[in-house]
């Protein structure tokens, strides 16, 4: 950027000369507390659970007012305050070292169990897992466990495997689309798991994913949509997070169904035809549970359509626009899922 | 209109109106990269602005008056009291981002609800007629900044500000005049996104586009005219990559077309040799 090159060139030559000594003594003065909590680490923690109050902490990749997958994090937080009596405290975060930074931070400060809200957050929990026994971490999504860290692993691909069915019973293109935010493998595992469906109701019906790489980006998950649209997609299902509405709007505008996901979306739009919902509240308070009574053991904690965790539920204003034999083949499919006759498949991450 | 094209144009025009008002005021020998931060609070204003129930034009024109309001505090700091306009910016950011956020759960409640807005008909062309007049913004620039008195002394702030102060200007109230006006179409533009694209609000919803209009004017060689190509440009390869996408066209990864505005800026700059093109007392405090 040449406008940076002329602000430093402007500069005063002394200004810059004091520059240069005070960039190694930030360094030095960074370094000491640095070191100093090197060697803290190195110390035993005392398990923070003892005695004191039942302290809860989540970090969230993105903001609670999202009405979806963060808020319903916040949500479980609250319940967890209400219901357990716990000391509960928030923060969003953005980048992988200010995940480590916070998990550090609460578990220094002896909470007894932090969540990292997504499958990004395993990597930092594993590196700070092992410097605080005392803490239990959980991520929801992921596969790394410990003694002391398990994910919460939600199988909403059961529920978008229903979605996927539905689109392929009704649709008359045989296409439906796919709108993501950023391209991470939980998000792919409910697009794998919907085409299925799709694929089990209709052989020869398609599916195409489009990523936008922001799930803020309400503009952008509408152009994707109406790409998709224009490409013959009479079904859309989204997992775009705060970014979904852009998704509604395109299928209003076209007249075509949308799905929600992650929470009940049903009343957003009047083109949302059913949601693919997950309980993120009664995870929470039940996975807290298991911590505060000591019965964690660093198993993961599934999630699926059988614990009412995760759930499919029809827009009850549209229902009478869906086929009668479809809605009984998703309650019969609901039931085959539940009791294990059926394997959905998911992604293996 | 087609699908493609009114998309296409419908993602330029934010992208244009923003990076219009930084170019005349980098003309002007002053920067804000702060830009996604007037973005994003033009953005919030028409949000709040339609839903308290002001039509969708009173909405747009409510983001336009904030945005003047950016622009003169941008100057307060960046140009009166000469504060580095980078440190500034960077604060704007920042704060228009925890500020925006902040009353929009105010409004949403904590843990948000999806609030629609009326959006601006489409009435010219299939699009909404603000939409198409943003593309006029840039011819309308470029006679200001070669033909009029005002726009001349905005270029002369920007390249020989001593020679202006010896004419007995202030460069100071020069450049507090084009920081306003880039902040009015900064403001403008995120806007329009919302008032037009994104019917409604989501924190950071402008998502970079911003940063994008700052990449534009670089791109454009801060030339008023070439902001038409750059802006559709830009705009047209993100509604292409979408429809490549819905395509199943999978070649090339979608990481690519995000990174393509920063890597086409870069190009414009290493194709055009020293400064590419910059005013020479860009970023330069007022004498």
């Amino acid at each position: 950027m040449p406008a940076t090159h002329r602000l430093a060139a402007v500069r005063p030559a002394r200004a810059r000369r004091t520059g240069i000594l005070a960039l190694p003594a930030l360094f030095a003065l960074l370094a000491v507390p640095l070191a100093l909590a090197g060697c803290r680490k190195a110390a035993p923690q005392p398990p923070p659970s003892a005695g004191g109050p039942f302290r809860v902490a989540l970090l969230t990749p993105g903001p609670i007012s999202d009405a979806g997958w963060n808020a319903g994090a916040y949500d479980g937080l609250q319940a967890i305050r209400k219901e357990l009596g716990a000391e509960v405290s928030h923060v969003q975060v953005k980048t992988p070292s200010e995940f480590e930074e916070q998990f550090r931070a609460y578990a220094s400060k002896g909470y007894s169990l932090c969540f990292g809200h997504g499958f990004e957050f395993q990597d930092a929990a594993a590196r700070v897992a092992r410097d605080y026994a005392g803490t239990v971490f959980i991520t929801t999504s992921g596969s790394r466990t410990s003694r002391n860290q398990a994910p919460i692993v939600f199988e909403l691909e059961q529920a978008t495997y229903l979605c996927g069915l539905v689109a392929g019973r009704m649709s008359k293109s045989a296409k439906a689309g796919m709108v993501g935010g950023v391209e991470i493998p939980s998000i792919k595992s409910t697009f794998l798991a919907f085409e299925a469906g799709l694929k089990a109701g209709n052989p020869g019906a398609t599916a195409t994913a489009v990523f936008t790489g922001s799930f803020e980006d309400v503009a952008g998950a509408k152009a994707a949509a109406l790409a998709l649209v224009d490409q013959g997609a009479d079904f859309l299902f989204q997992n775009a997070d705060a970014a979904a509405l852009g998704v509604f709007q395109a299928a209003t505008e076209r007249g075509i169904y949308a799905f929600g996901a992650n929470r009940d979306q049903n009343a957003l739009s009047p083109s949302v035809l059913a949601s693919a919902v997950i309980d993120l509240p009664r995870a929470f308070v039940e996975t807290a549970r298991l911590v505060k009574e000591g019965r964690f053991t660093g198993q993961p904690i599934r999630y699926g359509l059988k614990s009412k965790v995760i759930s499919f539920v029809w827009n009850p204003a549209l229902l009478g626009r869906v086929p009668a034999p479809v809605v009984d083949e998703v309650k019969l499919t609901e039931a085959k899922i539940e009791k294990g006759e059926l394997a959905v498949p998911r992604g293996n991450f | 209109m087609s699908g493609f094209l009114e998309v296409a144009l419908l993602l330029s025009a934010p992208l244009l109106l923003a990076a219009a008002g930084e170019l005349v005021l980098e003309r002007s020998g002053s920067l804000q990269i702060g830009l996604e931060g007037t973005m994003l609070a033009g953005a919030f204003t028409a949000f709040a602005a339609a839903r308290a129930g002001t039509g969708p034009y009173a909405a747009l024109a409510a983001s336009a008056a904030v945005g003047a309001g950016a622009g003169l505090l941008f100057a307060l700091f960046a140009v009166a009291r000469r504060a580095d306009p980078i440190l500034v910016g960077t604060v704007w950011n920042l704060l228009a981002l925890g500020a925006t956020g902040f009353a929009y759960r105010l409004l949403a409640g904590e843990t948000g609800s999806v609030l629609q807005v009326r959006t601006l008909p489409a009435d010219l062309l299939g699009l909404p007629w603000p939409v198409l007049a943003s593309f006029l913004v840039p011819p309308v620039l470029h006679l200001l900044l070669t033909r009029t008195r005002p726009g001349l002394r905005i270029v002369a702030a920007g390249e020989h500000p001593e020679a202006v102060r010896a004419q007995g200007l202030s460069v100071v109230a020069i450049r507090t005049g084009a920081s306003t006006l880039a902040g009015v179409l900064g403001a403008l533009g995120g806007g329009l996104l919302v008032l037009t694209i994104s019917p409604t609000f989501v924190e950071g919803v402008t998502a970079g586009r911003g940063f994008l209009a700052l990449a534009i004017v670089v791109f454009a060689r801060w030339k008023p005219l070439r902001l038409v190509p750059a802006s559709l440009l830009l705009g047209g390869v993100t509604a292409l990559q979408y429809r490549l996408q819905a395509l199943g066209f999978q070649a090339v990864p979608y990481a690519f077309f995000l990174a393509l505005p920063g890597l086409l800026a870069l190009a414009a700059l290493a194709v055009s040799g020293r400064g590419g093109g910059a005013p020479k007392a860009l970023g330069t405090p007022a004498p």
